[in-house]
């Protein structure tokens, strides 16, 4: 049963008079558990997928189409009420941790005022849950990571810190938008596994949106491939990587190095 | 940018001092280079003067003996080389020497010293106002952007650092104390009062001091008008910066990040915005108490405030070089040391720069 | 097939190089100059202010025309408020007002255009020099333009006029050896990054020398940044002049004008109309000159734009 299902999505930005469709009657499930990857390039509509979910879509935009999410509709949810779900329900982990961070508040206070606002517990049961949670996500000397500052951590470690930061009031889904793309090869490899380790482990509905097509195949157990904020191809890996129906899925499965698709 | 790397990095080069105190270090370098540089300006345009000084400080009748002319041109000093003649005018500064008013023969530091608290008063006042009503006005023009709120705010801003603030000085005196009465008159006090024992020179500190709490009110309502005509500018001058900044800090994942994380609004603009606002913000402030310096030039003599101000324009108007270059001096080394201070909390509430 | 791939797909790369070929930043600043500057005029304060500036272009044209007294002359009963025949009163001299007003915009809206001129040349001149040579030039130019902004502008200029004696000529000296600096530090900060960019290397690679890159493709670059920064600068111009005419280190009587005109009525509480009046020029003047500057301002690029900044100091 899909913890999430999006259904006809259509959202349209407008800007001055014209108005512009970033999403286009767009339907997929995210499931407990499972790792939902979204492909496409730039401006195909996969982050702002990922933003409609959190209900942060950019101001004067219209949202259509349904967002189940365990029996509540997202789309058109009151702001307050959605407010409610993100962070507690809802979590998300951004491109680049070097920016997600405030960088004049410290790492323990960051990731830890949501759990204090979402469950009203002490500061001091808040550090302790923070410390337990920078454990889970691999985060070197949790004790001391929560005085520190982000500028103290290299890009790799502030996304585990993101990673805890997200899960940290235990949600049901976890976007993360393209979260290995700002990092140095050498550690996009340990945050993929984190992030796999992560949904096994506490049964989390993953979206997780990439331009490249090498991660979701390594990690996706379902992928959705989108071009011009239309889904233009969904299946689970296997099948998808080996035998794609799409002309766009075949182009992108053909840029990575060593690939060789069958000729249709 | 590797965690590997990164540690390495640390444990090989160790930074021998902290850096907060290399980033005082040197900005108390900069601040003396510059202090250094002001002294030079003002030693120079003394010098630029097209009329001879000799013939300003003896009159045209012994201007016209030659031998006294250099009788006092060499106990002036002013037949040594322009170099000599600048350490001469350095040493006397460093002794608080910073020469003698033409009009009323008193030292011009005496002077200074004398008048300087009211315009502390007044600049502190001024300053408050601005920032304050400065900083809630941009935030509120941001966060409302393009609404009518927030075009309100952009155009009364426009005009706000538009006008003359001496204008506004006449027009408010004007208004507010000749036509409504509802402030204090012209001067610090009331003229049947008696100004409070002197501690800090600022009357309406000095009043509380004392205790005396009609001095206090008679003080307070002197020093509204000034100030709030003063903040005027710097108001507008704010509420643009600020609206600017908080434009910047709101597009950021941080503030994105945060309203993922299902803050209270509330939360995430003064948590977020507003503290990721508040550094540039910081190093206009010390740009506004320049404007406002400026501004109490200019103001001070409208409402008889006896402060810097009002001394620099009787200073200017009888063409007193003296005065006039030891006010540049003292008003550019003030200025200099505002902005030194401004970028010591810029240092301590940016954890980029206090903590390694 | 490798599981996570360093390489990007092509459609990525692609699309950065378009985006790359699309910033030829020679065309898109000419373009966007073109293109921008009469929209600028089309914002609600754009327009208002374009109208209040072509009014007072036109009073300061037809001057002698509409000024229906001599500026100078001592013909009326002194300190008359204002009634049917001198419209604005008349000052502590007995001369007519509005004349006055209407005459001292021909020599206050010039001398601020002039000044602004002769700083943003020099200013943008000495900042390209210090952005191109670098090093030893740079140092000297900047420091000198750092002593500068170590004075509140008034307080320099004060200090300056007042050591050249009082007079239109040295007000405007004054002002010009105080605000260059601030065209310096931009066209110093655009000149650095695009002599660094791809393109000027690009074109020495085809064999144009880099000052004639520079010349050729910054300067389209340069010219709509400066252009904002002096129409906002104008106000500023105006104010400091009016702020030394107040200090009698302007403009020498009984030669009209407004901050003079306002020194002499500010302890004339019984006549308001003296100071009230050129003062309500100055404010209308400056307020459109900055109303223009804003409008063009939010049409530069984002990045230019925080170059210009909020503050012009």
């Amino acid at each position: 049963m899909s913890v999430i299902s999006i259904r006809d999505l259509n959202l349209s930005v407008t800007t001055g008079s014209e108005e512009k469709h970033i999403l286009r009657d767009v339907s997929f499930d995210l499931e407990a558990g499972k790792i939902t990857g979204v492909a496409g390039a730039s401006g195909s509509g996969k982050t702002q997928t990922g933003l409609a979910i959190m209900g942060l879509s950019p101001d004067r935009s219209t949202l259509s189409g349904s967002i189940d999410f365990a029996g509540t509709e997202l789309v058109g949810l009151p702001s307050k009420k959605h407010n409610r779900l993100r962070g507690r329900q809802l979590a998300m982990v951004f491109q680049d941790p070097s920016s997600a961070f405030h960088p004049m508040l410290s790492i323990g206070d960051q990731i830890t005022d949501h759990l204090r606002h979402h469950r009203k517990v002490s500061k001091k049961e808040a550090l302790r849950q923070a410390i337990r949670i920078l454990g889970q996500t691999k985060v070197p000397h949790p004790e001391e990571a929560v005085s520190k500052y982000p500028h103290q951590f290299s890009g790799g470690q502030l996304q585990r810190i993101a990673f805890a930061s997200a899960i940290i009031c235990e949600p049901k889904v976890l976007i993360a938008d393209e979260p290995t793309t700002a990092l140095d090869v050498t550690v996009q490899a340990g945050i993929l596994r984190l992030l796999r380790e992560l949904c096994d482990d506490l049964n989390l509905a993953v979206l997780l949106v990439t331009h490249d097509f090498g991660v979701l195949s390594s990690v996706a157990d379902t992928i959705v491939v989108m071009e011009s904020g239309l889904v233009v191809e969904t299946g689970d890996r296997e099948p998808l990587i080996t035998a794609p129906q799409h002309e766009y899925t075949r182009s992108l499965i053909e840029s990575l190095p060593g690939a060789e698709v069958s000729p249709r | 940018m590797s965690v590997s790397a990164t540690d390495q990095q640390k444990n090989l080069r160790p930074p021998k001092i902290h850096p907060l105190l290399r980033f005082i270090l040197v900005r108390i370098g900069i601040s003396i280079l510059l202090i250094w540089g002001v002294t030079v300006v003002t030693f120079l345009m003394t010098n630029l003067v097209p009329t001879d000084p000799v013939a300003a400080i003896l009159g045209d009748r012994a201007a016209a003996d030659p031998e006294i002319v250099a009788q006092t041109r060499e106990r002036l000093g002013l037949d040594q080389p322009l170099i000599v003649q600048y350490f001469t005018y350095l040493g006397n500064l460093l002794q608080g020497d910073l020469g003698v008013s033409n009009q009323t023969r008193v030292p011009v530091l005496e002077s200074i010293g004398q008048v300087f608290p009211a315009s502390i008063e007044l600049g502190i006042g001024a300053i408050l106002l601005s920032v304050i009503i400065g900083l809630l006005l941009g935030l509120l023009s941001a966060l409302k952007q393009n609404t009518i709120v927030d075009h309100a705010i952009r155009t009364l801003s426009l005009i706000g650092i538009s006008a003359p603030t001496f204008w506004i000085a006449a027009v408010g005196y004007f208004v507010f104390f000749f036509k409504l009465r509802l402030v204090g008159g012209a001067g610090r006090l009331d003229p049947w009062m008696t100004p409070p024992p002197r501690v800090t020179g600022l009357y309406t500190v000095d009043s509380l001091l004392a205790g005396q709490m009609a001095t206090f009110t008679n003080a307070l309502g002197h020093l509204i008008l000034p100030s709030c005509v003063l903040a005027l500018f710097t108001i507008g001058l704010l509420t643009r910066f600020s609206r600017s900044s908080v434009l910047d800090i709101i597009k950021l994942d941080y503030v994105t990040a945060a309203k993922a994380k299902g803050l209270a609004p509330r939360t995430v603009v003064f948590k977020y915005i507003f503290r990721g606002a508040l550094v540039p913000i910081i190093t206009v402030v010390g740009l506004a108490f320049g404007s406002l310096l400026s501004g109490a030039v200019l103001t001070e003599t409208v409402f008889a405030w006896n402060g810097l101000g009002q001394y620099a324009y009787r200073g200017a108007t009888t063409l007193d070089l003296p005065v006039i270059m030891g006010v540049g001096l003292v008003i550019g080394i003030v200025y200099i040391i505002v902005n030194f201070v401004v970028d010591l909390i810029y240092g301590f509430v940016d954890p980029r720069v206090r903590v390694r | 097939m490798s599981i996570s791939s360093p390489k990007q797909p092509p459609t990525n790369a692609d699309s950065t190089g378009a985006e790359a070929l699309d910033r030829n930043p020679v065309d898109a600043g000419i373009k966007r100059w073109r293109l921008r500057f009469p929209k600028a005029l089309r914002t609600p304060l754009g327009f208002v202010g374009a109208a209040i500036l072509l009014i007072w272009l036109l009073v300061a044209l037809f001057a002698p025309l509409l000024a229906p007294f001599d500026p100078l002359a001592q013909n009326f009963g002194r300190l008359v408020a204002p009634d049917g025949q001198n419209i604005l009163g008349t000052d502590t001299l007995g001369r007519d007002v509005f004349s006055r007003i209407v005459v001292a915009a021909r020599t206050t809206l010039p001398a601020a255009v002039f000044v602004v001129l002769c700083s943003a040349v020099m200013g943008s001149v000495l900042g390209a020099i210090a952005g191109y040579f670098g090093r030893f030039v740079d140092e000297i130019i900047m420091r000198i333009a750092d002593l500068v902004f170590a004075f509140p502008t008034i307080i320099l200029a004060m200090v300056i006029a007042a050591a050249l004696g009082p007079g239109l000529k040295n007000a405007i000296i004054a002002i010009l050896l105080v605000s260059w600096p601030s065209y310096a530090r931009v066209t110093r900060s655009l000149v650095m990054t695009a002599r660094s960019s791809e393109y000027v290397i690009a074109g020495r690679l085809l064999g144009f020398s880099a000052g004639k890159s520079l010349l050729r493709e910054i300067a389209p670059n340069v010219v709509s940044p400066i252009v904002v920064l002096a129409t906002l600068d104008v106000g500023t111009a105006i104010l400091t002049m009016a702020g030394l005419s107040f200090l009698s280190l302007g403009v020498v009587p009984p030669t009209p004008d407004w901050g003079a005109m306002i020194s002499e009525g500010v302890s004339q509480f019984s006549a308001w109309w003296i100071a009230f009046f050129p003062g309500l020029c100055i404010l209308t003047i400056v307020v459109a000159f900055n109303f223009i500057g804003d409008s063009l301002r939010d049409t530069l690029d984002p990045h230019t734009a925080q170059e210009v900044g909020e503050t012009t100091k």
